[in-house]
């Protein structure tokens, strides 16, 4: 026989899974997820399909380069034969028509925008240099030589301390957008789960069977459970969309390069699982005081965690800094600073422990003393709990 | 007579400067039903709610099978709220295996014995549509099974004809006499007097958190069948002949059918033969109609008269 709390629990997560929903919404991850890493190179690829002949009226006479033939057809043309290259382009017969005037002049017409004129754009600029250095009689090596920027190369005294890479910085995003997402979910999870069953007047039928605090802890549980497969399955979904999309369309590996360690990632799992759950309690505790969701002024405040999470990006540029050391280890701001500081700063592990200790503190206190808010105010109806008679609660529990 | 299933001491309840239950004392025995009644804000729901140990009174004593801490296992008590609430999104098996596995059940027996009782009530083809689809009566069907589906030893049914028909209402009296033929403790509260007449073994009459009346149905009955309501219809009245009469007894005025219906509150001791004489004499009769007084009357009168008495 399964126990009130698992079947609370179960019931709640449940209420919200729908595997139809389910696979609709996670095909849709995997497939916005590898677009919006590896758009740019599948429209390239499309577009690069077929080879774009440009009409090119030369007054200056440059030399056309054959930069990849594939890609763009020269074809010369005159003054006099513009009318029926008009004619032409109206048919979409031929991808521009491309007027060079003199060494800094230049314009083209074309049907419409597309992506393969920005690819002209270098090419042009290129030829119309050239064409300049070799008018001023300038070598094109002395020149590219001139120009080459300095190198400044920064080498880190401090052991340990590695400048991130770039897929350190995209790995941390992701986590910090994961953790959102799960907060988020939570919130609206929760807000609907519990004034929905006041609304509904559910509350007493429950309360006469079970434990407030069974009832509460089964709904911790059941809607943890259900943000925390929010985040596995969009996680390990958004990657697969973003390796296989760029496989197919050759673009470059954004995680090469990054070496996260099993403990690294079991860190990181533990701040996101004591974050949710703290965050939780919270939202519970302010969810039962709320009696009519389109009125109540409480509902703003269940959007702070999102707030709390969000201080985390801003902790990306500098995770060394000394107020970003300070909120590593506040329980409201820890589930997503450490673990940046983790990945991209230095930490020592007896901060990371602390810092994962008060979180776990601050989640035993908090279920306390929502569970006495929660107890109170699901069987109040008709006006909501004043802050004041709140803070008595509290420090009742 | 038995031992108490449920003992009720001196209970008193305050919310803020309102005195909800005052002193309360009642028990309940093993299989009764027992009729918990009153007017609104009688202090009924705060009763059941310390009968449910959802909130503790202020002081007094609640004990089930002698045990004093006022707490019953939940696997062997049914409530039905008043206010009614289910889960409009899920079905009626779901919502009512959910609610019995609270309670201790295991799955599938829930789950068979939902099944069964959707049958008995006509529902066992919308056994697994949206709630919230189900006609008000159909949901409120669902609403009493789930408070007798794990076949409790007591159970709280607060307005449990509420929302049915006739029909249904009567096959909600025939459930109900079964389940307490079977063992079952019943505390019910309706406002249906004639109902609650035909159900209830015992009565307990609240008014401003007082009981007012308190007592087995039948002595309740008993004493209030040596009453008569004697109705007169008459083209005009006569006050002044009423002004006479109201030494002798109660009475209410009425307009029924274009006439004027006087009805009086008879007892052994009032003088049926005065009172019609002193009416025929001066005022037109078309109807006589006499009926004993019933549960309802009891109810009216009683809540008037601790009115009259705390001066409201």
């Amino acid at each position: 026989m399964s126990s009130p709390l698992l079947t609370v629990a179960r019931w709640e997560f449940f209420r919200y899974f729908k595997w139809k929903g389910e696979i609709f919404t996670l095909l849709l991850i995997l497939v916005l997820s590898g677009l919006s890493f590896s758009g740019k190179e599948l429209i390239s690829k499309f577009s690069s399909a077929k080879s774009i002949e440009i009409a090119v009226i030369d007054d200056l006479g440059v030399t056309l380069p054959e930069l990849d033939s594939s890609r763009f057809i020269w074809t010369r043309a005159n003054q006099t034969d513009r009318p029926a290259l008009m004619q032409r382009l109206g048919d979409q017969d031929i991808g521009g028509i491309l007027s060079i005037k003199d060494s800094t002049n230049s314009s083209m017409t074309v049907f419409e925008k597309e992506s393969w004129q920005g690819e002209l754009q270098p090419i042009l600029n290129q030829l119309l240099l050239d064409k300049r250095l070799d008018s001023a009689e300038i070598s094109h090596a002395d020149f590219y030589q001139l120009n080459k920027p300095a190198a400044l190369e920064i080498q880190i005294h401090q052991q340990g301390n590695l400048p991130s890479s770039k897929s350190e910085k995209l790995f941390v995003m992701i986590v910090l957008g994961l953790m959102l997402l799960g907060v988020f979910m939570s919130f609206s999870y929760i807000f609907i789960s519990v004034t929905s069953e006041k609304q509904m007047r559910v509350t007493e039928q429950v309360i006469s069977a079970i434990s407030p605090q069974t009832w509460i802890d089964g709904k911790l549980l059941g809607l943890t459970a259900m943000s925390l497969k929010s985040i596995i399955t969009t996680a390990i979904t958004a990657v697969l969309g973003i390796i296989v999309f760029a496989k197919l369309t050759n673009a470059p590996s954004y995680f090469e390069g990054f070496e996260g360690s099993i403990i690294t990632f079991g860190l990181i799992g533990a701040f996101a699982l004591a974050g949710l759950l703290f965050w939780n309690c919270f939202l519970v505790a302010i969810a039962a005081m709320v009696e009519d969701p389109n009125t109540s002024t409480k509902t703003p405040i269940m959007l702070l965690p999102v707030l709390a999470v969000s201080v985390a990006f801003f902790a990306i540029s500098e995770p060394n800094n000394i107020v970003v050391q300070i909120l590593s280890f506040l329980p409201i701001t820890s589930m997503g600073v450490m673990p940046v500081r983790m990945v991209m700063g230095t930490v020592d592990m007896w901060q990371i422990i602390a810092s994962l200790l008060l979180l776990i503190i601050a989640v035993v206190w908090t279920r306390k003393f929502a569970s006495k808010i929660f107890r109170l105010s699901m069987l109040m109806y008709g006006k909501e709990p004043q802050w004041r008679e709140v803070w008595k609660w509290i420090r009742q529990s | 007579m038995s031992k108490a299933f449920l003992s009720v001491s001196n209970i008193n309840k305050s919310f803020s400067n309102v005195k909800a239950v005052v002193d309360l004392s009642f028990e309940v025995h093993p299989g009764t039903i027992y009729a918990l009644l009153g007017p609104n804000g009688a202090g009924k729901t705060t009763t059941v709610r310390m009968l449910l140990d959802i909130i503790r009174p202020d002081s007094g004593v609640i004990a089930y099978n002698n045990n004093s801490n006022g707490r019953i296992n939940p696997a062997k008590m049914g409530y039905l709220p008043e206010e009614r609430g289910m889960y409009p999104d899920k079905s009626p098996l779901d919502s009512l295996v959910y609610l019995a596995m609270l309670r201790g059940m295991k799955r599938n027996d829930a789950k068979q014995e939902a099944s069964k009782w959707l049958k008995r009530f006509d529902l066992a083809d919308r056994e697994n549509d949206k709630l919230q689809t189900l006609s008000k009566g159909n949901q409120q069907k669902v609403q009493l099974i789930s408070s007798i589906l794990h076949r409790p030893d007591f159970a709280i049914l607060d307005e449990p004809f509420s929302g049915f028909d006739p029909v249904n209402q009567e096959k909600v009296i025939k459930i109900i006499h079964e389940l307490s033929a079977d063992g079952m403790t019943i505390v019910l509260s309706a406002h249906q007097m004639d109902l609650v007449e035909r159900l209830a073994d015992e009565i307990l009459l609240l008014s401003h958190g007082t009981a007012v009346l308190q007592g087995k149905m039948k002595d309740v009955l008993k004493e209030a069948s040596s009453a008569l309501k004697l109705s007169i219809d008459v083209a005009a009245i006569n006050q002044q002949t009423l002004a006479g009469l109201s030494d002798i007894c109660n009475y209410e005025i009425a307009d029924v059918d274009g006439n004027k219906r006087i009805t009086f509150f008879l007892h052994d001791e009032n003088n049926v033969g005065q009172l019609l004489k002193a009416c025929t004499e001066t005022m037109s009769i078309h109807n006589i109609n006499t009926e004993t007084i019933g549960l309802h009357r009891i109810y009216l009168d009683a809540v008037k008269k601790h009115k009259e008495s705390i001066n409201v």
